[in-house]
């Protein structure tokens, strides 16, 4: 009897209970369970539903657990909607800096689909925010980068966003790109790091 | 600038490979063994492995960042050697951040690299000649 009753309990505290919640609302629901495996479980389902983007973004803002969080974004890589970009580019401007690099690494993951949506972002008014777009785009394989970078560079203010930028002309920049270059090692010339990266750039481009 | 002692191994961990080349040039003229990391991970596995006498640790790197790293070395039985933290970020509030987790020291991107030299050179406790 006692072998029957356990086989009973097995059943109801595993395929049963998941299967019912299942459905979108259910996940939905699941999402903000006190238990961290049912989040994680939640969010893992939640992938094959475009229209719950918004519901995980949400969450990844109260989200104390990293593994949860590693799952949200996973979903949201495989969602890679509107939404779903459109609010990890938001994260860019997150105080959390786990948050931050965790939508970095997602943008960065979703590839060439984000690229105008993180151009806008070279225009936002916090340098900060500026320099984590550049990190996003320094893993998208998309042509127009280069100029977006020299557009930046041509008037760009700040040492640390004209410093990330040519890390990445680095590795992209072609022949057009020394004009913009030469332009800046000489408006940031007591800069001994422009210089240098500077110097890297013009070097990878001959 | 020269320094009395030589020989003290210095970790970078920065996910920028032109940022660690330039800090391993600064260093390297300033007499120290140099390694490398490109994120918090790798350089705790290093520190596991091996033995620093000064870390450089940059704030936003992918998988583990620079706060995720100098807790985790704060919290290992590791020697508690003095780490400087670099950043982009000038906020008092970043700089606090980088203290509470560990940090002996923070420096604003871009380094300065005769700053750089004076404060590893005094966190380290050497003679400057």
């Amino acid at each position: 009897m006692g072998l029957i009753k356990r086989q009973t309990e097995n059943k109801s505290d595993g395929i049963e209970k998941r299967s019912r919640k299942r459905d979108f609302a259910g996940l939905i629901n699941q999402l903000s369970s006190s238990s961290a495996k049912e989040r994680r479980w939640a969010a893992k389902d939640l992938a094959s539903y475009p229209e719950a983007a918004r519901a995980l973004l949400d969450r990844l803002e109260v989200e104390e657990s990293a593994s949860v969080r590693e799952v949200i974004f996973s979903s949201l890589i495989q969602i890679k909607d509107d939404v779903a970009i459109s609010g990890l580019v938001d994260l860019l401007r997150s105080e959390d800096v786990s948050l931050r690099n965790g939508a970095v690494e997602a943008l960065r993951e979703i590839g060439a689909s984000v690229g105008p949506y993180v151009k806008k972002m070279l225009e936002d008014p916090d340098p900060d925010v500026r320099i984590f777009a550049i990190n996003v785009m320094d893993s998208i394989d998309l042509p127009e980068i280069e100029e977006w970078l020299l557009n930046l560079i041509d008037r760009e203010q700040n040492v640390n966003v004209c410093a990330v930028a040519l890390e990445v002309l680095c590795n992209i920049g072609t022949d057009k790109s020394r004009g913009s270059i030469e332009k800046l090692k000489e408006r940031f010339k007591d800069e001994p790091y422009i210089q240098y990266v500077a110097d890297i750039a013009l070097k990878n481009i001959d | 600038m020269k320094r009395k002692e030589k020989g003290k191994t210095i970790l970078i961990v920065d996910d920028a490979l032109t940022v660690r080349m330039f800090h391993r040039q600064i260093l390297e003229g300033g007499g120290y063994l140099v390694e490398e990391a490109s994120n918090g991970f790798e350089a705790l596995e290093k520190a596991i492995q091996s033995s620093f006498d000064l870390y450089i640790v940059d704030i936003n790197m992918p998988l583990l960042d620079g706060y995720g790293f100098v807790q985790k070395l704060r919290q290992n039985d590791l020697p508690q050697v003095p780490v400087i933290m670099v950043s982009t970020e000038a906020d008092a509030k970043d700089r606090d951040m980088a203290f509470e987790s560990g940090a002996n020291f923070y420096m604003v991107k871009p380094v300065k690299p005769e700053y750089l030299l004076k404060v590893v050179h005094i966190l380290l406790g050497e003679v400057i000649a």
